[in-house]
């Protein structure tokens, strides 16, 4: 098994087994709430990283390969595709203001809120857009 | 396909200026913009602490009346935790995470940009307080309820600290998993998990606890600010809230906190260790299960800040506090064992990376101290808690925080940094640092309350606190130091190549600064120090 799994594997076991003592100690709800929050966390982890796990094996693209990189003979020198480095992006700045243009819009009024969504259209429509 | 070159070649032209800093998704570059807004914070927050201690340091108002004084230890307590220490580590993390494990970039360089973004206005936000007509948050960085709902902090300045470190929050949350992506999607051939530097151990459990306690914390300021605004009720034992709710979402998130802004300069000192003692890592693996175990155990013990509630299973959570010094034992050991009969050098970073260790270890004993709930009803909400918390957090993460900046900054600008005012930074700092904190110890068994701007002077505080301010001013000056030697070695400072230290990770196999997308080449990865094997012909393990 991947350590990668393990990792979250123990994690989702760890959890169970303090969340159950804590539980039959205390009878107390949030923290056992909380606790079992963070087994299922665990095991969504351990869901996704067994997808990744599973499509790296059987040679599918991972997250290295799909930024560009593939090795080479004896794994150097590295080697990737021309387009694969993206160049800077306006959008990610222009999707901050907007989040936090609608943050305040919640305190010093909803009109704070027009320009705000504006932003958020227009970063995520240029972030999809744009090609590397 | 191409080279690595070639391709570099034909890459479309980065913006250069301020505009190529504002849009760059360069991980190095974002890195340096973290680290650089971090210690902006830590000066901000730090200012305010040091109107605190100058207000205290005799009895009478003399600076700043009681609301004032409010708003700063909690702008000073938010800042430090989550616009300083928290994002730093994301700083330490976005530029050296894909260095160590032999990556190009972060796996998802755009959201990586989003993430600082996000994180530097919703600082921005978080001070923004101090500017309206009720100024900024005043009910402690821990804002509890009641005294953070609405009618005894009425105001857009708390709105503003809620809304902030939700931004703080998401950009907090969205980088983890950033990170996570990439040390698990992205290391280089040959690089297994058992072959990860220790930083980068370090970093897998820290993302984890992000991941998941700081979506406890958003989800929470998100129902204060609803409870504030909307009626929500849900800390308002008047429309059946409980307010005993916040303290266990808070701390929920608030003690893997302290392991989030500690373990990665764990990571760090382990780093420098080996290398300034030239020895290999006494015990690899069983530092690596010290470290899950005790990101395990940090979510065990959140309620021992909620001893005095007389709501919680005191004992259950007495007990989980003290197993936690089990595995930093173990760490403690590591690196003693590291160090025994290695070639030391005192260098900079080393000087700092032993000021960590003391520091951090008077910081973990008291803490043992403080885990027995009789003590901790004697001494909860005292100076004595505060030199604890100072001793751990300053003493841990700061004193390493400065070990890491000597130690690394000669691969992010290609100098040196001066080697005599780094000494005299370290030697200002640690008499300074126990100048402040250590009489805290003290101020706080005599009785003295914490989050109070005056005192009666037949208490006999007077002394103590007088000395405390003096330290602070030393470490003040300390600070100075540091900025001066910085801004000199920028200028003048000796070419520092590609390796100055001699070190075993992968960082040092590239430039000084690295070049964009890091490697041009990679050395066999054969164990978890591959430029040290290069240095000597290993070729397997061990």
């Amino acid at each position: 098994m991947a350590e990668e799994l393990r990792f979250f594997l123990r994690s989702a076991l760890f959890t169970i087994l303090i969340g159950t003592i804590y539980w039959f100690l205390s009878y107390e709800e949030t923290g056992s709430i909380l606790l079992a929050g963070v087994v299922a966390s665990s095991a969504f982890f351990v869901l996704v990283v067994g997808a990744a796990v599973r499509a790296a094996r059987s040679g599918r693209k991972t997250p290295r390969s799909l930024l560009g990189f593939a090795e080479g003979p004896e794994d150097r020198p590295l080697i990737l595709d021309e387009d694969a480095f993206p160049s800077g992006s306006a959008w990610p700045i222009v999707g901050s203001v907007a989040a936090m243009l609608v943050g305040l819009g919640l305190i010093y009024g909803g009109w704070l809120w027009i320009p705000g969504a504006g932003l958020a259209l227009a970063g995520a429509w240029g972030w999809l857009a744009e090609e590397r | 396909m191409a080279t690595l070159d070639h391709a570099l070649a034909h890459t479309a032209p980065r913006p250069t200026g301020v505009v190529g800093w504002i849009t760059t998704v360069d991980h190095k570059r974002i890195g340096i913009l973290y680290m650089i807004t971090a210690v902006v914070f830590f000066i901000a927050s730090g200012i305010l602490a040091l109107l605190m201690r100058a207000e205290l340091a005799q009895p009478g108002l003399q600076i700043m009346d009681e609301s004032t004084y409010n708003q700063a230890f909690t702008i000073h307590g938010t800042g430090m935790m989550l616009l300083f220490a928290t994002p730093l580590v994301a700083g330490f993390a976005n530029y050296f995470v894909p260095l160590h494990v032999g990556a190009p970039d972060v796996a998802f360089p755009r959201l990586n940009a989003l993430t600082y973004w996000l994180y530097a206005l919703g600082g921005l936000v978080v001070f923004s307080g101090f500017l309206t007509a009720s100024g900024a948050a005043s009910f402690g960085w821990t804002g509890y309820a009641p005294l953070s709902d609405s009618t005894y902090t009425p105001g857009a300045g708390v709105d503003l600290w809620i809304i902030g470190l939700i931004l703080v929050g998401f950009s907090s949350i969205l980088g983890a998993v950033n990170l996570m992506a990439t040390i698990f999607g992205m290391r280089a051939p040959g690089m297994t998990m058992f072959r990860l530097p220790i930083f980068i151990w370090n970093m897998i459990v820290t993302l984890a606890l992000i991941m998941f306690s700081f979506p406890v914390l958003t989800a929470a300021l998100a129902a204060l600010f609803i409870d504030r605004n909307f009626g929500g009720g849900f800390f308002d034992p008047a429309q059946g809230g409980d307010p005993i709710l916040w303290q266990h979402l808070f701390w929920f998130f608030g003690h893997p906190e302290v392991y989030v802004v500690i373990l990665p300069f764990f990571g760090v000192v382990t780093e420098i260790i080996p290398v300034f003692s030239r020895k290999p890592l006494f015990g690899y693996r069983g530092f690596v299960f010290a470290t899950l175990l005790i990101g395990a155990y940090s979510f065990t013990v959140w309620a021992h800040h909620m001893f005095t509630t007389g709501s919680v299973d005191n004992p259950f959570f007495s007990a989980m506090t003290m197993l936690i010094a089990v595995p930093t034992g173990v760490k403690f050991f590591s690196w003693i064992a590291t160090m025994w009969r290695g070639k030391l050098r005192f260098q900079t970073p080393m000087l700092f990376t032993m000021g960590f260790l003391f520091m951090f270890l008077i910081g973990g004993i008291t803490g043992i101290f403080v885990a027995s709930p009789p003590i901790d009803l004697a001494v909860h909400d005292t100076y004595y808690v505060v030199a604890h918390m100072h001793y751990v957090l300053f003493g841990g993460t700061v004193f390493a925080m400065f070990a890491a900046f000597y130690y690394w900054i000669p691969k992010m600008s290609g100098r040196m940094m001066g080697e005599r005012l780094g000494k005299l930074h370290f030697w200002l700092m640690l008499l300074g640092f126990n100048v402040t904190f250590f009489p805290m110890h003290q101020l706080g068994l005599d009785g003295m309350q914490r989050r109070i701007p005056d005192y009666l002077p037949e208490r006999g505080f007077d002394t103590l606190n007088a000395l405390s301010t003096v330290g602070s001013a030393i470490v003040a000056m300390s600070i100075l130091v540091f900025i001066s030697n910085f801004l000199l070695s920028m200028k003048k400072g000796a070419p520092a190549g590609d390796d100055p230290w001699g070190g075993n990770t992968l960082e040092w196999a590239t430039t000084s600064p690295p070049p964009h997308h890091n490697f041009r080449s990679l050395p066999p990865i054969v164990s978890e120090r591959p430029v040290f094997d290069a240095r000597h012909g290993v070729h397997g393990d061990g």
